[in-house]
Parts: C-alpha cells; sequence; structure tokens
C-alpha cells in the first residue's frame, strides 16, 4: 500500500519534470505578461500612489465605437471559420481517404499556405483585390462593372484573407479526426438503407466533430487575434481588437487601456471558444464524446 | 421469407478469380452458410448479395427481382458485421433504430420496434448504453438486433461470431440459430470454422478457390464427402491414394500404392483400375495391439497429444501419415514394445474419384 503510494508519487513527479519545461513557458511567456496587462489595465497611478480603477473597462464598454469593433472582430472570425469548415471538410475527406504517396503530395499542398510568409500572402491579396488589381482589371476588361468594385479594406478583404491563411488548421484535424472512423461503420450504414446524404449527416459529420471542434477552435482564435490580414486588407479605417491594439500601445502611447483591449480580447475569446465547445461536446453530440 | 438466387455469378480483382460460375438457391427461413478457408470467396460472395461488390456475371435475385446492379443501399439485406460496425456515437437504441429512422417510419413505430427487438436479444435493460460501455457478447446482439429490426428480406452474417471467445461462441452460434428459426428469415452465414457451419445450418456451401465445392445439409457434407478437399476440410479425414482392384457384394477392394489392401463399402461398382481416394475418419480409425482381419494394418505411433475428453494421434502406415482421434488417453494399453495396429470397418469409409495427373 504504502509502496504503492509512494509509486504513483514517483509517477506524479516524473511526469511533471517532463511537463516543467512547457509549464515554465506558458507561465513565462503567456500567463505572466497577460496578468501583468491587467494589473495595468486596472489600476490608475497617481503620482507613486496606485489607485484601483475600473475607468478603462468602463470606456470600452461604453463607447459604441469599441463596441462595433468587439462585434466586427467576432462576427468576421466566425463567418471565415465557417466557410473554411466548409470549404475544408471536403478536402479533410479527401486526404483522409487517400493513402500512401498520394497523401503525404496531398497534404504538402494543403500545408503550402503556412509555409509563406503570412505578409507575403496577403499582400498577394492586395495585389489581387486593389482598385487597379488583378480582379477588378478582368472584371473591367470584360465589360462586366464600370467602375472597380471597392473589394479591398473591406470585412470580406479580411474574410477571404483570413480563410486562406488559417484553412490548413481546419482541414488537418479534420483529416484526422476521420482517419479514426472505422470504415465498416459507412458499409453498415449504407447496408441499413442510408444514401450518401443520410451517410453523411448520420455517421460521418457526427464522427468528425471532434476535428470539427479542434479545427473551429484553433481558426478562430486565430481569426480573432490576427493582426497582418486586418491591418493591410481592413484598412486603417476598419478597426479590429488586434489593430486597435496596436494603435493604443504603439501610436497612442496608452498602454493602460492597450492593456484592457488585449485582456478583453483574451477573455472574450476564450469564453466563446469554451461556450461553444460545451455546447458541441454535451448538447449537440453528446454520444460522439461520450467517454 | 424470401428465396435467394445466384445464377452463374462471377466476380474477378483485377486478374484474381473471387467467386467463378456460383449457382446457389437459398429457400425461404432457410440458413445457408458458406464455408471454406480464408480466400475462398464466400465473403466476396456474401458482399455481391449485400451490394458492396457487383458481379462481372450472372444474376442475382430476391424473390425473382433481380437486385445484381442495386447500390447496397436499396437491397434490404441486412449485414451481422464481423466486427460488429456499432456507431459508437449512438446508444443501442439509437443503433437499432438507425434502419427504421433512415426508412422514416413513424416515431411511435420506431420505439415499438426498437423495444421488441431488444427483447428478442435480451437486451431490454441496455437501450441506452453506448456501445464501448457492452461487452462482446452484449455487442454482437446489439448488431443482430440492429440488422433484425427493419426486418430485411435476407440477413447476411459476416463470421460474427469470430471475435468472441471459445465458450461464448458456442453459446451465441446456439443462440443466432434459435432467433433465426423465431423470425423465420432467410439467412447467409459465412464462416471458416466447420463445428460452427455444422452446428448452425440447414445446408452447408463448402467454397475452395472461387468454385463451390460441394452443397449439402451437415450430415451430407460430413457423411458424403463429394470432393478430396471437403473431406479433408470438414473434419480433416485422412486420405488414402488407392487403385479399385475388384469389387463384389457391396464391398470394395483396393490396393494402396505400397502393395496394402483395404476393404471399402460401395452401392455402386467403381470401374475396376479406377483411380480414387479411400476417405477415413479420424475417428473410425482404433488402435489396438491385435492385428489380423479386413482393414488391419501393423503402423508404428509418431506423436500423441491428449486433449481431456479426446486425444489425438499420429500414425505412420508405410507411406502414409494416418490421423487418429480416440476417446482414450493415448496409447492407453499399448506397451511399448509389442506390434501396434490400426483398424477401421469397411462400412466406415468411403471411395471418391482421384483425378490422376
Amino acid at each position: 500500500m504504502i509502496a504503492a503510494t509512494a509509486g504513483r508519487g514517483a509517477r506524479n513527479l516524473s511526469r511533471g519534470v517532463v511537463l516543467l519545461p512547457a509549464v515554465i513557458v506558458i507561465v513565462g511567456v503567456v500567463l505572466a505578461p497577460l496578468f501583468a496587462l491587467f494589473i495595468g489595465s486596472i489600476i490608475d497611478t497617481q503620482g507613486d500612489q496606485g489607485v484601483l480603477t475600473s475607468r478603462n473597462y468602463v470606456r470600452f464598454f461604453s463607447d459604441p465605437f469599441f463596441l462595433g469593433v468587439l462585434w466586427r472582430t467576432y462576427r468576421v472570425a466566425a463567418i471565415a471559420t465557417l466557410i473554411c469548415l466548409v470549404i475544408g471538410w471536403p478536402v479533410a475527406y479527401q486526404l483522409s481517404r487517400t493513402a500512401g504517396r498520394a497523401r503525404l503530395y496531398l497534404t504538402l499542398v494543403v500545408l503550402v499556405p503556412l509555409l509563406i510568409s503570412v505578409v507575403v500572402r496577403v499582400f498577394g491579396w492586395v495585389v489581387i483585390l486593389g482598385p487597379q488589381g488583378l480582379l477588378n482589371n478582368t472584371l473591367e476588361a470584360l465589360g462586366l462593372i464600370d467602375a472597380p468594385l471597392p473589394l479591398l479594406f473591406s470585412e470580406t478583404a479580411v474574410i477571404i484573407g483570413s480563410v486562406h491563411t488559417f484553412l490548413p488548421l481546419m482541414i488537418l484535424p479534420i483529416a484526422a479526426a476521420l482517419d479514426n472512423i472505422d470504415p465498416s461503420l459507412l458499409r453498415a450504414a449504407r447496408n441499413l438503407g442510408a444514401g450518401p446524404r443520410q451517410v453523411f449527416l448520420r455517421v460521418l459529420f457526427p464522427l468528425s466533430m471532434p476535428g470539427v471542434v479542434a479545427g473551429s477552435v484553433i481558426t478562430f482564435g486565430l481569426c480573432a487575434s490576427a493582426y497582418v490580414i486586418p491591418a493591410l486588407l481592413g484598412g486603417s479605417r476598419l478597426k479590429f481588437m488586434s489593430t486597435l491594439i496596436f494603435q493604443y500601445n504603439i501610436v497612442v502611447l496608452d498602454w493602460t487601456f492597450g492593456g484592457a483591449l488585449s485582456v478583453i480580447l483574451v477573455a472574450i475569446t476564450v469564453a466563446l471558444v469554451a461556450i461553444y465547445s460545451r455546447l458541441v461536446e454535451r448538447l449537440l453530440f453528446r454520444g460522439v464524446f461520450q467517454r | 421469407m424470401s428465396t435467394v438466387e445466384f445464377e452463374h455469378v462471377a466476380k474477378r480483382f483485377g486478374g484474381a478469380v473471387a467467386v467463378k460460375d456460383f449457382t446457389l438457391t437459398i429457400r425461404p427461413g432457410e440458413l445457408v452458410t458458406l464455408l471454406g478457408p480464408s480466400g475462398c470467396g464466400k465473403t466476396t460472395t456474401l458482399n455481391l448479395l449485400a451490394g458492396f461488390e457487383y458481379p462481372d456475371a450472372g444474376a442475382i435475385r430476391v424473390d425473382g427481382q433481380s437486385i445484381e446492379a442495386l447500390p447496397p443501399h436499396r437491397r434490404d439485406t441486412a449485414l451481422v458485421f464481423q466486427g460488429y460496425a456499432l456507431f459508437p456515437h449512438l446508444t443501442v437504441a439509437g443503433n437499432v433504430a438507425f434502419g427504421l429512422e433512415i426508412r422514416k417510419r413513424p416515431r411511435e413505430e420506431i420505439t415499438r420496434r426498437v423495444g421488441e427487438v431488444l427483447e428478442l436479444v435480451q437486451l431490454a435493460g441496455l437501450a441506452d448504453r453506448y456501445p464501448r460501455q457492452l461487452s462482446g457478447g452484449q455487442q454482437q446482439r446489439v448488431a443482430i438486433a440492429r440488422a433484425l429490426a427493419i426486418q430485411p428480406r435476407v440477413l447476411l452474417l459476416d463470421e460474427p461470431l469470430s471475435n468472441l471467445d471459445a465458450k461464448l461462441r458456442e453459446e451465441m452460434r446456439g443462440e443466432i440459430r434459435a432467433l433465426q428459426q423465431k423470425t423465420g428469415i432467410t439467412a447467409m452465414y459465412v464462416t471458416h470454422d466447420q463445428e460452427e457451419a455444422l452446428s448452425i445450418s440447414d445446408r452447408v456451401v463448402v467454397m475452395n478457390a472461387g468454385l463451390i465445392e460441394q452443397v449439402g445439409t451437415p450430415r451430407d457434407i460430413y457423411r458424403a464427402p463429394a470432393s478430396p478437399f471437403v473431406a479433408n476440410f470438414i473434419g480433416g479425414a485422412n486420405l488414402i491414394p488407392v487403385r479399385v482392384c475388384g469389387f463384389h457384394d457391396g464391398e470394395a477392394r483396393v490396393v494402396e500404392e505400397d502393395g496394402l489392401e483395404f476393404t471399402v463399402q460401395c452401392a455402386t461398382g467403381p470401374d475396376i483400375g479406377a483411380s480414387a481416394y479411400l476417405v477415413v475418419r479420424p475417428e473410425h480409425i482404433a488402435v489396438g495391439s491385435d492385428g489380423g482381419g479386413t482393414n488391419t494394418h501393423r503402423v508404428t505411433i509418431d506423436s500423441q497429444v491428449f486433449l481431456g475428453p479426446v486425444s489425438f494421434m499420429s500414425l505412420r502406415l508405410g507411406r502414409q501419415t494416418l490421423r487418429v482421434r480416440t476417446a482414450e488417453a493415448p496409447a492407453a494399453g499399448l506397451r511399448p514394445d509389442e506390434p501396434v495396429y490400426a483398424r477401421w470397418h469397411p462400412d466406415q469409409a468411403l471411395l471418391i474419384p482421384r483425378a490422376v495427373s
């Protein structure tokens, strides 16, 4: 009994040692700075005296402009995530059905966007979507439009850029989930009378949910916090939380309000992701996640 | 109750023949087993009936209607899979209801039918469990319930017991047979286990290398194998290559290549000089220390295995090896220094034709 407890203690200890580097990185690089930002945003310095204040948060939540930016950030992130899911799921399905060398090549094709700098990729879209860009020139040459469409510096441009950038991160987890589905389940479904549509709705899609949740959480989180994409494709007037944070910290040098913005972005993103995954795992697809 | 007909069905995979000229009629309410070693084409035949494969030639009819071109979901053939293939994200009730929901049956009917079928397989209390919370035997019952729920025209079973331990296998085998009898459903059962095939079937189809070797009741197959393959595959009979040298009064005299002579009962006289196999079942050979008499030959004991209720012996008779199965412990009453004799009664052996190359 004592030996067993001691053994378990030793095992826990060794597991702790293995995880230590990761814990140090997360605490030191993520949690500590975030905590510092949070403290900075709730303390008002008057002379050498610090006073607790909710000023920065009241300012944010009482100004329709800031609330509008918040709403736009999450709306655009949600739309981009949904589009990634709709485009990515069939690709993931194809990937999971491919074997051997072909699969390697297909995976590489999927991953290519991640291998190119985000700045380069986004500038590519500036070239395509701009007033004298590839798309507008082509449409004009074809006589389909008279004046250039205002494609660049719009939410649409940000959504396009986000989908292009984050699509692989949606595809890979879904493909992994689809790989785990026993092929005989699909045969069983067909044998019981399910046509292709029913097989998808009742078996394939529900069983891909672990991948869908992982992929959409990653995509949504990255979309909401992306900086380069809204900065280049949204322009200077169409603000997002990330570009606003940059502006207050680097341009305005209002670090306490900038800190509050960062804390709000992180807190709401975490909350939304938690609500989403709970909703899917506990209510909508309980059986898939039930262990 | 449905009739299933296969007519000259053939299937190749690339250059390899999987099934060749397969013709068989399964009568309404009959349980027919396809038995054979792996690669004999039995699973392909099942897949052809289920619609997972399409035949290259021939026709498959259920109740007179050609189905060989229909996709699997239009065939009304319910398959019990080897690994059960239960939907992990659905409860037991959800699994059983699956086919009925696809068919858009009314809610009350589905509930009632699921209850009935789970009752039938004695799982009524486990409707809300998930497959992973069940034992192997219980999962097997769910798989059967799911197949029966849709009241298919044909029930297909693909090695359904191979994932169970020996004791449970025997138990489930009886239950599957009882369920099939109770529901009166036409069934096709695929297995490589001869004991399973013999115990469960109305008729057995023995297959080898894509061809039907023999179709018959379990008794026929065992007592009167039509080919050396069947004789050997079912019950591991000893096959001694012989030549017929005489026929008199319902008994043929045959001689083995080293000149050993045997007598065997046969109804019709074979051609004198014809090549044949003398088939002797291991359980029909007696081993003792007294020589003399028909079909009694001196042998040496190669090896012995004691298995409790039965024992196995391997004997050497000239150039032939004989497998023997006895109820006694091996070599009981035999003294090592005494000569040993093997014997069998002429009516317990039989002759089957042998092709000479």
